[in-house]
């Protein structure tokens, strides 16, 4: 039915797509560390060789009942409900930084439970809801 | 003399205008009519007339034949009807089609705008600015719907080599690279207020990025390489590569840790949006696609003139 050109066409077609699907997929398995935007705490606990030179984000929920403001230095504890990393920043935090909510926090490792942060970013939900039904 | 137009040619006899004929049908007749010697080759001649233009086939032209309407008339040839889906009835019914959306998007956008400015309710978390969704996420819905028909077209096109779909997806390309545009301009308008930054480098706004580097280098691909060929084969490249990112685009939230949140409406699934934020969105997203189908209305008729005329010159 279909003619030899086209024939040729769709083979020389698919094979090169084929081929360029699975570099692209190689190469994003091989940046997969640049392509994690955060990690989150119990990925920290687990990972070997690290740099604590490095700056890095660390990502997860804000503890309930852990912020602490002392003058303008804010200190709170961001767990992923296995692990936790105390964080201390200096600075104005975005408006949708709370307690139970979700936060980055970009900055340098002191140790393995202690994080000194340069930026906060707040992560929010994919839930939106109008204020009322949230009460109830 | 034979016509090695494409598609058709309109045959005019003395007084009697708007008979489209096939190329095949043409030659036949035009065999028939030298066969009976009523006409000489040199009486046909051909006339350029660009005012008819948008409502020809494509590569069409006037013909004008000298020969008397009694003798035209004595041997009877049979003009066939138009046929419901020729380009230049479908010209027509675009235009009606044009006509009729341009009546109704006006109303729609005030009432969509009324309802997701005023009368829909503020998020809980977020307050007002969740009122920036309802712009930002109907937009990357049509960019990344935008990019996946041009990318099925352009390989169609290159394939099968589909004249139809070379028009359709030049004239789809813009409208998604604006619709891209708005998608990331918003998104970063969005982001000061709730994340605290403008930009991140995490995986789903690199790869929308990505995505509207693909749309220029798409749209470039196709106006500045002359050769047909040449263009359609790189553009079959770009379209692969971007339905694979269409896919990271789409799945990233999910695949990797991102400062994104999660899509909230799913096709299969539940939707984490009120019932009272999804109206406006809903009807935000039903203008966008009557705006679309506007533009590429407009875009679509501009095309097919264009390529007549090109083909014109050609002749």
């Amino acid at each position: 039915m279909l003619s030899k050109k086209t024939k040729n066409r769709s083979l020389i077609f698919f094979l090169s797509s084929i081929l360029l699907i699975i570099s692209v997929f190689l190469s994003l398995k091989v940046l997969e560390d640049n392509v994690l935007y955060f990690l989150s705490p119990t990925e920290i606990k687990e990972k070997q060789n690290l740099n604590l030179n490095k700056q890095i984000r660390i990502g997860g929920m804000v503890k309930k009942e852990s912020i602490f403001v002392n003058n303008d230095e804010i200190k709170f504890i961001v767990t992923d409900l296995k692990n936790e990393i105390i964080v201390i920043y200096k600075g104005t935090v975005p408006n949708l930084f709370a307690e139970g909510k979700g936060v980055i926090a970009e900055g340098m490792l002191q140790d393995k439970n202690y994080f000194v942060a340069k930026r906060i970013l707040a992560k929010h939900d994919e839930n939106y809801m109008p204020p009322k039904k949230q009460v109830k | 003399m034979r016509f090695s137009l494409k598609k058709g040619v309109q045959f005019i006899t003395k007084g009697q205008t708007n008979k489209l004929f096939s190329r095949h049908k043409l030659n036949k007749i035009y065999s028939k009519l030298c066969l009976k010697k009523i006409v000489k080759k040199s009486c046909f001649s051909l006339v350029e007339d660009y005012s008819i233009l948008p409502y020809l086939p494509q590569s069409s032209i006037r013909l004008q034949v000298k020969i008397s309407h009694s003798k035209f008339l004595k041997n009877k040839i049979k003009v066939p009807m138009f046929e419901f889906l020729s380009p230049s009835n479908l010209f027509v019914l675009l235009n009606k089609l044009s006509k009729s959306i341009k009546t109704i998007i006006i109303p729609l956008i005030i009432i969509s705008l009324v309802f997701s400015l005023f009368l829909s309710p503020q998020d809980f978390i977020q307050g007002n600015s969740v009122r920036i969704m309802y712009v930002h996420v109907p937009s990357s819905w049509i960019a990344l719907a935008c990019f996946s028909l041009i990318g099925f077209l352009t390989i169609l096109n290159f394939l099968f080599k589909i004249k139809n779909a070379l028009i359709v997806y030049k004239s789809l390309a813009p409208i998604g690279l604006i619709f891209c545009l708005i998608s990331l301009v918003t998104g970063s308008i969005w982001g000061q207020p709730t994340w605290g930054t403008f930009w991140a480098w995490d995986a789903r706004l690199s790869s929308m990025l990505v995505l509207f580097l693909l749309y220029i280098i798409f749209i470039c691909s196709y106006k500045f390489i002359k050769d047909q060929n040449l263009s359609s084969k790189i553009c079959a490249g770009i379209s692969v590569l971007g339905i694979t990112n269409l896919f990271i685009v789409k799945y990233s939230v999910d695949l990797w840790s991102t400062l994104h949140q999660p899509s909230s409406v799913q096709i299969l699934g539940k939707t984490s949006i009120h019932k009272s934020m999804l109206l406006p969105l809903s009807l935000m997203l039903l203008v966008f696609l009557l705006y679309c189908a506007l533009i590429f209305l407009m875009k679509y008729r501009t095309e097919i003139i264009r390529m007549k005329r090109k083909s014109l010159k050609r002749l």
